[in-house]
């Protein structure tokens, strides 16, 4: 396997804003996946804080209002990947009303394996760090060995995770070592990054009273975060397709921060922190905001963009995020950086054929190969495409400044079409 | 609510650029012009030779070269009607490359009108295959292929000079090549100096390639810069120390012969810059290497087995075609590890293959190809040969005038002999030997120090008593 890559980007601070009233928020009935939902509510009715709106029939996981209002007639908005999509739309009352509490809150210590995942589903609990893969799914297992914390956040810009372990470290460890009780997982492993010294600082404050729990330091190169080489990174193991083949489970470091509230206060998922950054952003900071919010929101709470030529709005980070067209985007829970940058865009020189694509890709496909063949469909399928991960890592380093990763992804979509 | 441009893709870039690759390469060049200039122009001025314009030489060369480059692709793009600025042809183009390579790895008493000749070849080259990126051949090796195999007659030759007066024989290669592949170092290296002159650059060969000193500088720069694949070189140099290897154990050689084999011919040059040429070598690591081993493979055939001296030229522009080869088979193979160990395995099978034949090349040659009655006169009792022969130094270099009296060798004398160690056989008085000896020469013993030269000798004296009682 290839050298992940270090990329240099600025830091920002560990301070946590919030902005969590917003007047209308909006709840897609697709994610960023193409899994849709099916609604539950009509227009006009009245919605309190946490009530189920819609629900993904398959494996009936529900999504929640983030806040209280009156439902309002319907349309198409932007999400993370660039789909317009339809919405329920709520306009909030600003009384963040619940319903009648039918659930009593529960004892942490009297929780079973079973009502851990249950209550994992009802409450929406996904992975936040990117992937918006039902967190119960991954539960539903039994002999877990190992528990991996994700908090390598290997992307540049992005920190909220890290704004999250500073602020939180003390409920993340006390909530992992309640999972692992519950769960009876024998030992967790928290993977950061070596140059992350505010989250290590804030890990090695508690942990000594976590003797199942442990930390292990990744170098800070991208991409380090993904789940094959955070496992990797931390136990030397491989696998197949999935981490709990082998009894691992990973979990993001927010989804743990999102269960320690759901355990604490027996509360849906209904927010996350995000990081809003760039050169374009005149107010860089992590912020708590609400799912369903709309991004243009929160920046002009935010005191709103700085002068930048060629400006780009990018839903994710610089690598694997997408352009938007508008800033109206859906705060989804997937969502982890909003950051406005300028167009770098140079005009492309012909492909060299140095390699340094092949040599930097972390699934070992060779991108300027797809690239040259991406009219020939058998040589496509020997070349698989379909490991490729999207790290964006061979248009990074192309010195000829050609999007390989685009070429990839077609080629991807046309050898998935068979 | 804000409109933004929407752009697919990354949205940040490392500081790679080909632009800085290719001008970074084109620097690292600059002391290769500086030491030809010295070696060609400079340095025999000092010693008396040549005058102000060998001074400039080297320096005329690149420019006109370059130059010639940049004309032929701005009148291409012309004439294809796609008129394109001088600023494009050299930011997104490179025009002026192939030329300035070219200019190097030429003789350097090419006329002026060959190089403009070959600088056209070599861009045109370029851009009928498809301009910058797409071209599948090297187009200064194109360009050199024109000059110094098609018009080699034509160039004048690779000596400067001071190199004509002090040093009679050609290239290294070439004289090995003139003197039937006799693997000795009196006769590859001898006439040179010593094998730092190899290294530090200072014997015969194209204008700015002779400095394999330079070579590594520049790919240890390179390498560190990440602006070349250099497993080409590595992969490219180790081959031929294996097979030189091979040849030294198996032929009782010294190990000379692999520095030799290494430091001559602008080996090192053309691994460093030419087979690493992003364009037209092989993506993969694994394509590099085996590529390397292919190119190592066919330089020695080259060299050995074939009558051209300089494999490194041609050797070159045949793993450049053999790199479509390797990159199809990636595409073919990707990620079928076995299939492509089986192909590493046999290229290792065949290089070993091709050094025996090599080696058997080298030894097996017969001395009756070299045995040469040059007159026989026979006076009564008196018959006066003059004969030459196969001597250490190669074909013809010892004459010999034998007089036979009654029957019997009376009289050897060394007309002429190139062998280094020709006063060891007076001082040995070993002439007279033989004479006492010449119906049993098979039991004389050679003379330690010069056993070559005294079994060379004996070899001449055989083959004339055999003509003698014919």
């Amino acid at each position: 396997m290839n050298k992940p890559i270090h990329i240099d980007s600025s830091k920002l601070s560990n301070n946590i804003e919030k902005y969590i009233k917003p007047e209308v928020v909006y709840i897609p009935l697709e994610n960023k996946n193409g899994i849709t939902y099916k609604h539950l509510v009509k227009e006009g009715d009245y919605i309190y804080k946490g009530q189920v709106i819609a629900v993904n029939e398959k494996i009936n996981f529900p999504i929640h209002s983030s806040v209280s209002g009156y439902a309002v007639c319907g349309s198409k908005h932007i999400i993370s990947n660039g789909k317009k999509i339809k919405c329920v739309i709520i306009e909030n009352d600003f009384k963040e009303k619940y319903e009648k509490k039918k659930l009593v809150n529960k004892e942490i210590a009297s929780y079973t394996k079973d009502d851990f995942i249950e209550s994992l589903r009802i409450n929406g609990i996904t992975g936040l760090g990117g992937s918006d893969y039902p967190t119960f799914l991954k539960y539903d297992s039994d002999n877990i060995k190992y528990l991996l914390i994700n908090a390598v956040e290997c992307e540049p810009f992005i920190c909220c995770d890290k704004a999250v372990i500073y602020n939180y470290a003390d409920s993340i460890l006390e909530t992992i070592d309640n999972i692992l009780e519950i769960m009876k997982i024998p030992k967790a492993i928290i993977v950061t990054k070596d140059t992350n010294t505010s989250s290590i600082d804030s890990f090695n404050k508690y942990i000594g009273t976590y003797p199942n729990i442990q930390m292990c330091l990744v170098e800070d190169a991208y991409p380090n975060g993904w789940e094959r080489l955070v496992v990797k990174n931390a136990l030397g193991i491989e696998y197949n397709k999935y981490p709990i083949e082998k009894g691992i489970v990973v979990s993001n470091v927010s989804t743990i921060y999102a269960i320690y509230e759901m355990l604490k206060y027996n509360r849906p998922l209904t927010e996350r922190v995000i990081t809003i950054t760039g050169p374009g952003i005149k107010k860089k900071t992590n912020v708590k905001v609400k799912i369903g919010a709309l991004a243009s929101e929160i920046i002009m709470n935010l005191d709103g963009y700085k002068d930048i030529q060629n400006p780009l709005f990018i839903a994710g980070g610089p690598m694997m995020g997408n352009s938007m067209p508008t800033d109206d985007v859906i705060i989804t829970k997937d969502l982890n950086c909003i950051l406005v940058i300028e167009d770098h865009f140079e005009k492309n020189l012909p492909c060299i054929k140095c390699g340094k694509c092949i040599e930097v890709c972390p699934v070992d496909i060779a991108p300027v190969l797809i690239m040259n063949n991406h009219d020939n469909h058998d040589n496509l399928k020997n070349l698989n495409p379909n490991k490729c991960i999207e790290c964006g890592l061979c248009s990074y380093i192309c010195p000829s400044k050609i999007e390989v990763r685009e070429f990839v992804r077609i080629a991807k979509e046309k050898v998935k079409e068979e | 609510m804000k409109n933004f441009k929407v752009r697919k893709g990354n949205f940040i870039k490392s500081n790679n650029s080909t632009t800085n690759m290719m001008y970074n390469i084109l620097i690292v060049l600059v002391p290769f012009v500086i030491f030809a200039t010295y070696k060609n122009g400079i340095y025999p001025a000092i010693k008396g030779y040549g005058n102000l314009y060998f001074v400039f030489k080297p320096l005329i060369f690149v420019t006109i070269s370059s130059l010639v480059g940049l004309l032929v692709e701005y009148l291409y793009y012309l004439i294809k009607k796609d008129k394109k600025s001088i600023y494009f042809l050299f930011s997104q183009s490179y025009a002026i490359i192939p030329g300035v390579f070219l200019s190097l790895i030429i003789p350097i008493n090419t006329p002026l009108w060959l190089i403009i000749l070959g600088s056209t070849i070599a861009s045109l080259s370029k851009m009928l295959m498809g301009g910058f990126g797409k071209n599948k051949l090297n187009p200064a090796l194109v360009g050199a292929l024109f000059i110094t195999i098609i018009f080699s007659s034509l160039t004048g030759g690779y000596l400067n000079p001071y190199e004509v007066d002090t040093i009679s024989s050609a290239t290294p290669l070439a004289n090995m090549t003139a003197s039937g592949y006799v693997i000795t170092y009196d006769n590859l290296v001898k006439p040179y100096g010593t094998l730092l002159n190899f290294f530090f650059g200072n014997i015969p060969g194209a204008v700015g390639e002779t400095s394999s000193l330079l070579c590594l500088v520049a790919f240890a720069y390179l390498t560190y810069k990440k602006l070349i694949k250099w497993r080409i070189p590595l992969s490219y140099v180790g081959t031929i120390t294996i097979i030189s290897l091979i040849i030294c154990l198996t032929k009782d050689i010294g190990l000379w012969f692999i520095l030799f084999n290494i430091l001559s011919g602008g080996l090192l040059f053309g691994a460093v810059f030419m087979a690493t040429d992003p364009v037209t070598s092989p993506l993969s690591h694994r394509g590099q290497i085996i590529g390397g081993i292919i190119l190592g493979t066919i330089t020695m055939v080259i060299r050995y087995l074939t009558p051209l001296p300089e494999g490194v030229l041609i050797s070159i522009l045949i793993f450049n075609i053999i790199t479509i080869v390797i990159n199809y088979l990636t595409t073919k193979l990707n990620n079928k590890k076995i299939i492509q160990n089986i192909i590493l395995i046999l290229i290792i099978i065949l290089s070993m293959l091709s050094s025996t034949i090599i080696e058997n090349n080298i030894t097996n040659k017969n001395l009756d190809d070299t045995y040469k009655i040059i007159s026989k006169i026979k006076e009564k009792n008196i018959t006066t040969y003059e004969v030459s022969g196969r001597g250490y130094a190669g074909n013809g270099s010892i004459k010999l005038k034998i007089i036979f009296t009654d029957d019997n060798i009376t009289s050897i004398d060394i007309i002429k002999s190139n062998e280094t160690y020709t006063e060891k056989i007076y001082s040995n008085d070993y002439l007279n030997k033989i004479i006492a000896n010449q119906n049993n020469l098979d039991n004389l013993d050679t003379i330690s120090g010069c056993t070559y030269t005294s079994k060379y000798l004996k070899e001449i004296i055989k083959k004339t008593e055999e003509d003698y009682y014919k």
